[in-house]
């Protein structure tokens, strides 16, 4: 193998390794934003009680009254 | 503001008792009190028809009007509640409640009436929302979790609705609106002909 193809092979791993670590930052970053979208569902009423305890559409009330259409 | 309401599409009840069921279960309803009963009239007759009943949860209660200790309130909501600490179990406003509402378990001897019990719309009392008393006293609080009656949730025909007014209305309305009239309430028309076929006019004469 010439001093050429080892210098290719070289930068083949590099990008694979450069591939891996954008795609860990990026994996990372997603599960970020899903838990801090989890952490804001409570403000549709979905799955946080509401202090005040009144009538609210929430996604189930929503599929009820959808359901009750048909 | 939403307003609560109950409405029985007495075409669709079949008369299950899924409603009744599932209240006595949620609630843990003691034993001689029925919050919620199925109502069957002309039973066993061609055309009966049944209808699942309750607190209706009225705009202007008669129950509210006649309490003498005024131990019931209206919600935001609409819907009526009492507070059991108040109740003296006179009784006046099951004699007031057209629709049979308000129950009293036989507390001992005597015929003495214990505290009146009803439906709560699953909205609790006036204790605080989801806590051990509350539940005790009222049953649980499904309005505060975000659900609705479980009596109408449960429901296998969608014959008991209950939520929003403005919303069961439109579904009623709609429900009326296509489903016509005659055998093409319970689908002559589904399941012996097409979907686009008129609906089949009975005979105008009868036997000779």
């Amino acid at each position: 193998m010439t001093d050429k193809d080892n210098l290719k092979a070289n930068l083949k791993r590099r990008h694979f390794l450069l591939t891996a670590g954008i795609g860990g930052v990026g994996a990372a970053a997603a599960v970020v934003a899903v838990r801090s979208i989890g952490d804001t569902a409570p403000a549709t009423g979905l799955t946080a009680k509401n202090e005040k305890g009144g009538y609210r559409m929430t996604e189930h009330i929503a599929n009820y009254y959808r359901t009750a259409r048909v | 503001m939403a307003r609560m309401k109950f409405i029985c599409d007495a075409e669709r009840c079949i008369e299950c008792n899924g409603c009744v069921t599932a209240c006595k279960n949620e609630h843990e309803v003691p034993w001689g009190v029925n919050r919620r009963r199925v109502v069957t009239i002309n039973d066993g007759v061609p055309g009966e028809r049944s209808m699942s009943v309750a607190c209706m949860h009225c705009s202007d209660a008669p129950c509210m009007a006649v309490c003498p200790v005024d131990c019931f309130y209206r919600t935001d909501e609409g819907v009526v509640l009492h507070d059991k600490d108040l109740c003296i179990g006179c009784g006046y406003c099951f004699y007031a409640c057209p629709f049979g509402a308000p129950q009293f378990p036989q507390a001992g001897a005597f015929g003495l009436r214990g505290k009146m019990d009803k439906c709560t719309f699953c909205a609790g009392g006036p204790e605080k929302n989801a806590s051990e008393d509350e539940f005790r006293k009222y049953g649980r609080n499904r309005l505060a979790e975000g659900k609705l009656p479980l009596c109408a949730e449960v429901c296998s025909t969608k014959a008991l609705l209950g939520g929003d007014a403005d919303v069961l209305a439109d579904i009623y309305r709609q429900r009326v609106t296509t489903r016509g009239k005659g055998a093409d309430i319970w689908g002559w028309s589904t399941a012996y002909g097409k979907p686009d076929a008129p609906a089949r006019q009975p005979d105008a004469g009868g036997k000779s």
